[in-house]
This record gives structure tokens, sequence and C-alpha cells, in this order.
């Protein structure tokens, strides 16, 4: 055996993006649920397609709705995932989901210690249905969890967006407001692109703060 | 991303229709406009004072020249409210990137390293990557950010060309002040310490990164405990505060992956690379410079051979290809001396003492494979760099025991027997001659008799055994 055809590559580090999707009844209206799942599969395409040495994009979508919380997506390279579409029904049981997203990122087995702080998406169109202010407490305490770069979407008049900013816990950052379906694509693109940024920046674990209409200077 | 304008118009209101993404950075995406001699650079933030700061840049980017080094020349300014530029680029050009890292799936990394031109290419990059580099240092200008994202190379294995896209980022040395823009992990640490701005060698700095990355593709400052580590260390890495990967008595970030050094990089290399992240990581002054990249990489790309099994490309002072180790073919070696007029009675060649005796001095030295057509450019024949060394001089082939002989610059060269008995000629017209193992042969002289030039002696060797 020759002593060159062995050698190894670096591997890199996992940039790890975990969405709690809302999938309650009412997200099956207005297109809602579709735009999500497009939105989260174009998402997926752009993470992929990413190929910097240094950062690979995991992505786990966590889902809130009639099943509970569960992994519907658990954590795998984005260019891996084969996006399986989310459907809607049931409750919003949003601090379940939180729970869930806690023990994920905690999981030295899941998120190994080399991985980049990981990014946190929720998406909700209504308000909790079960107990939510202690889990949410809990994620914003865990160690890994409160240093995660967060993003929120309400999606309509009716999500609770004193939640959504509790979320977020920063007072710079804002809950992004969608009004109809098209909206959500648009929060996905500019979570994409901060997300990418940030694979790429000079410390990929600083998170950067940008506005999402930056991004319709592009789109003409 | 997927949300790129299809069309843009620059001020002059000429328009562009934009094809495939070429490369990405962290401040904007290359696009490849369709017609296929122009790209245009979309930088992603359009703030006012951004678009200010690249309109002055490029104003003053279009007034130096830089013709003759390898840089994208910038057209114009694109209109709004797209924020960018329009540039000379050649279609079926790539980011270096491509070459300096495994792809993820790839099943074998070494098939991989030889589809994209083995060693000999990426070499020959590189060493006209850093050509155009000690060029602009030359002028007394910085590139500020040379990274694999920013230097495009050609696509096709084939061929070498070499652009830097990004003219904004060339600076006056002298500028003070001016954010330093890098790539991360290419920054010297004094730029990512924010203890300097950017000059010829913090250009220097990430160029031996990328040199060494794409010939070893492993970082050398990235060894496995940073790698395996918390991102933090990383960032101490990057900043300096930890020895390189091939430190010589500091072991604790040795890298497991990657090509073993050596294979790669020539002796010459190895000691730049030692000074560029030994002594010259955090004392500036103490690191090599990129002409001196330059010179050893060019050097390096000489003395390579290719093998005929594997396709791959090794330095000649090995005895098996190690991409798959099929015995090194013979092959010949052309090393270029230097004639000296005033030596002796009708002058001889340079020498110099060596130990207790007296060897040749050697300018360059070139492996000949054989069946394979080398050129002898300017740079071997004259010691001319830069681009004007890249032209081809005289066409050289070895075939078993016989050398042809090509000129094609449209000159004549005189070829002596070593004792100047006999004498023959190298025109437009193939002349052969038979070289004979351990025999001194015919010697080419690149220049006229009565001025110090150099001479080329051709030297049929032995190949390795298994």
């Amino acid at each position: 055996m020759s002593k060159l055809k062995e050698f190894t590559a670096s591997s890199a580090r996992p940039l790890p993006v975990v969405l709690l999707a809302d999938v309650s009844g009412s997200m099956s209206t207005n297109g809602k649920i579709d735009a999500l799942n497009d939105a989260v599969q174009e998402m997926l395409e752009s993470f992929g397609g990413e190929d910097d040495s240094r950062a690979e994009i995991h992505v786990s979508v966590v889902t809130f709705g009639k099943d509970g919380a569960k992994a519907h997506q658990p954590l795998a390279p984005a260019a891996k995932v084969q996006w399986t579409r989310m459907t809607a029904a049931g409750g919003t049981p949003m601090g379940a989901a939180f729970d869930a997203a806690t023990g994920m990122i905690e999981d030295r087995a899941q998120i190994p210690s080399r991985a980049y702080r990981p990014t946190i998406i929720l998406v909700s169109d209504g308000q909790p249905t079960d107990e939510w202010q202690v889990p949410l407490k809990r994620l914003l305490g865990a160690e890994r969890a409160s240093k995660a770069a967060r993003f929120a979407m309400g999606i309509g008049d009716d999500a609770d967006e004193a939640m959504l900013s509790a979320f977020l816990a920063t007072p710079e950052a804002r809950v992004y407001r969608a009004h109809e379906a098209r909206q959500i694509k648009q929060f996905f693109r500019w979570v994409t692109m901060s997300v990418t940024q940030r694979s790429r920046s000079a410390n990929p674990d600083s998170v950067i703060a940008a506005e999402p209409t930056d991004l319709d200077d592009f789109n003409f | 991303m997927t949300s790129a304008p299809r069309q843009v118009t620059d001020i002059n209101g000429v328009r562009y229709s934009l094809l495939r993404q070429l490369g990405r950075g962290g401040q904007g995406a290359v696009y490849e406009v369709d017609g296929g001699r122009l790209a245009a650079k979309i930088i992603f933030d359009s703030s006012a004072t951004r678009r200010e700061r690249l309109r002055n840049q490029l104003t003053q980017v279009k007034r130096l020249s830089l013709a003759d080094l390898e840089i994208a020349r910038p057209i114009e300014m694109l209109r709004e409210p797209v924020l960018g530029y329009v540039m000379e680029l050649l279609t079926g050009m790539q980011p270096l990137k491509a070459l300096g890292a495994v792809p993820k799936d790839e099943s074998s990394p070494a098939a991989w390293y030889i589809a994209g031109g083995g060693l000999r290419r990426r070499l020959q990059l590189l060493a006209r990557s850093a050509d155009a580099l000690a060029g602009l240092h030359g002028k007394g200008l910085v590139y500020s950010d040379p990274s694999p994202h920013n230097i495009f190379v050609s696509e096709s294995p084939a061929a070498t060309e070499v652009r830097f896209i990004d003219a904004d980022n060339i600076h006056y040395a002298s500028v003070a002040g001016v954010p330093a823009v890098y790539t991360p992990g290419y920054g010297a640490p004094e730029l990512v310490r924010c203890r300097s701005g950017v000059n010829s060698l913090t250009d220097a700095h990430a160029f031996s990164v990328l040199a060494f990355q794409t010939l070893s593709l492993a970082h050398p400052l990235i060894g496995d405990a940073v790698n395996d580590g918390p991102p933090e260390r990383e960032e101490e890495a990057l900043d300096g505060r930890l020895p390189w990967i091939d430190h010589p008595t500091d072991e604790t970030n040795r890298a497991s992956y990657g090509i073993p050094r050596p294979n790669v990089l020539s002796r010459k290399l190895l000691d730049l690379a030692a000074r560029a992240f030994g002594a010259g990581l955090r004392d500036a002054a103490k690191r090599p410079g990129v002409s001196e990249w330059a010179e050893c990489l060019h050097g390096a790309a000489d003395a390579t051979l290719s093998c005929a099994s594997c396709k791959g490309t090794y330095y000649f002072t090995e005895k098996l290809c190690p991409w798959c180790d099929e015995p090194r073919p013979a092959f010949a070696t052309a090393a270029f001396n230097l004639w000296d007029p005033s030596v002796g009675a009708g002058g001889e060649l340079l020498q110099k003492p060596v130990g207790d005796r007296r060897r040749a001095v050697v300018a360059a030295v070139l492996g000949l494979t054989d069946g394979e057509t080398v050129s002898v450019t300017q740079r071997l024949a004259h010691g001319r760099d830069g681009a004007a060394g890249a032209r081809p001089v005289i066409e050289l082939q070895l075939s078993g025991t016989r050398l042809s002989l090509r000129s094609v610059d449209g000159g004549r060269y005189r070829l002596s027997s070593p004792s100047g008995g006999r004498g023959a000629e190298v025109t437009d017209r193939v002349k052969e001659i038979r070289l004979e193992p351990g025999v001194a042969s015919w010697r080419l002289h690149l220049g006229s008799p009565d001025t110090l030039h150099r001479v080329v002696n051709f030297e049929l060797r032995p190949g390795g055994a298994r």
C-alpha cells in the first residue's frame, strides 16, 4: 500500500441549527404549513450547498402539535437530510418543544463539544397550550442553549408575541411578524443568510445581527 | 443563496446577465456573466458607507497599472439597488478552494488530489499566485485578503491560469487604519488581534497558510487538539497562541490528517513553512516574503516527474511514486548552470566550493519525464520573474535516451560538446541529441559566449527500484 493512499482529511465543525416548528391545527389554514414546508426545504438546500471546510451545518426540526413535541427531523448534516413534509393538527405544546430542544442541545452525544454555537429558530402562529414558562426558563438557563443564536417568527395576529420575545430574551432582537405565507419564506431566507454568513465569518461563534429587509435588495 | 439577481446594470446602463455563482465569501458572491469574459461581484452589505468606500476604492484601483499582474481588473460599478462591480474574469475558472480541501464524501482523497492536477499543478498555480502578489508588493501595494476564496484558477486540470478577484481589497502599503478584512483562517495573528493594519507581511502570512494547505490539505495552525477541541481553541490557534502543527519540538498541536509534508513540500518549501509558522507566526519580520515563496514554488514544480501508472506527480528525489508505489522511471535532469566568459581561456561554468570540491552553480533544475513535452521558460533560461518569466523559449522532449529540442521564441541557441570541440544549433526545427547515462553530453547555451549566461547540462538518471 502506498503511503499516500490512506491520508485523511480534516473534519468540519458542526454548526447546529434547531427549528422548533408549530404544527398545530391552525397552521393548516391559509397555506401556512405548505409555505413553512417549502421554506424549510429551501433552507435545507442552501445549507446543504455550503461547502466551507471549517463548518458543516447540521439541522434538526422539532415539531409541536397533535403528537406532542417530537424530532420530526433528527439532527443530521443538512446535505444528508431527506425532507419529509410536516402536516398540521392538534394543539400547541410549545413547552414540550422547549424541553426537547434543551435536551438535544445539551446532549454531548448529539452535539459534540467541538461544535460551533447552535442556532434555534422558533416559528408559531398561536398560543402555547401547555406549561411553557418553566421549560423556557430551563432552555434560557442551560449551558449551551442559553448561548445559542435565537430567531423567532410569529405568524398572524394570534401569535403570542410576548412569549416569542421572552424566547429571544435580548433587547435588540425582535420578533419577525408574518402576516401572509409569503413572509414565512422571507424569514427563512434571512435566517439562512445569517447562518451561512456565520459559518464563514471570522468567528463563527459570534452572532451576526442583520435586518431581514436587507435581503429584498437582491430580489428585483 | 437563492436571492441573487439574474440581471444587473452598471452605472453606464450596460446590462449583464448573471449565470452561475462562481464563489462566495463572507461579504459577497461572484457570478459568471453571460458572454464569457466578465464576472460580477455582488456585495451583500449595501450600506451607504460600504457603497462610498467601494466607489472610492475602485476608482483608485482602476488608475493603478496592474495590466502585467494576474489580477481581475474592475470594469465598472453596478447601479443601485445592487452593490457590486463588474470585473474581468475568464469563464472556466473556479476558486482555488476547490483544490485545497477534500470534498466531504470523497472516497479516495489521493485520486481526488491527482484528478485536480496533482502536486505539480498545485505548485504551479501557487507559484503564479505568489508572482502576482509579489508583483503587487513590488508596486508598493497590498492585496489585504489573500485566500482560497478570492484566487481563481482554471477549472481544467490541464491549465494553470490564475486571477486574483476582489480588486477592492488592493491598498497602498502605507495606508494606515484600513479596516482589517481577512478571511477566517488566513488572517495574520497581528491582524486578528487588531495590532496591525494590512501590509505585505500580513499578505505573506495568508499566502503561506493557503500554500501549505493547498499542497498538504492541512491547515498549518489547526492540529488535532484544536480540531477536536471547543471552538475557542480554534480562536487561540488562529491568534498565534499555539504552536503550529509541524513544530519541531512542541507536539501539542500535531495533526494526524493531511498529506505527509515531505511528500508535497520540497526541502526549500519545508524551510519556508518552518519560518512562516515558527518564528514568523508572532514576529512578522521573520516571515518569508511572497517573492521567496514564488521562487521556491516554481523551483519545486520544476523538480517533479509524472507517474505513468497513476498520473500523479512527485519530486524526482523519491524512488517510488508516493501515490501508487510505482517505481520512478528513468528520467533526465536539466541543470541550469552559469557560464562565465571571464574565466579561463574561452569561459567556463561558474563554480563554487562545496566541501573540498568545486561544483557548478545550479540556478535551477528541471525534471524531464519520458514522453512529456516541457518548456524552458524565460524564468529558467534567463532568470526573469513574474508574468514575463512564464514565456516559453525552448521545448524539450525526452524519449528514451534521445532528447528533442526546438526553439519556440524565434531564437537560435548553441549546443556545444563539453570539450567545446563540436557544435550544433537549436532552431525552430526539432533537433535531436543522445544522452548517455553517466556521460556528460551536449551543453545548451542560452546566451552569447561573451556574456554571462545560463547553460543547460542534461543528464540521464536511473529509475527507482521497488
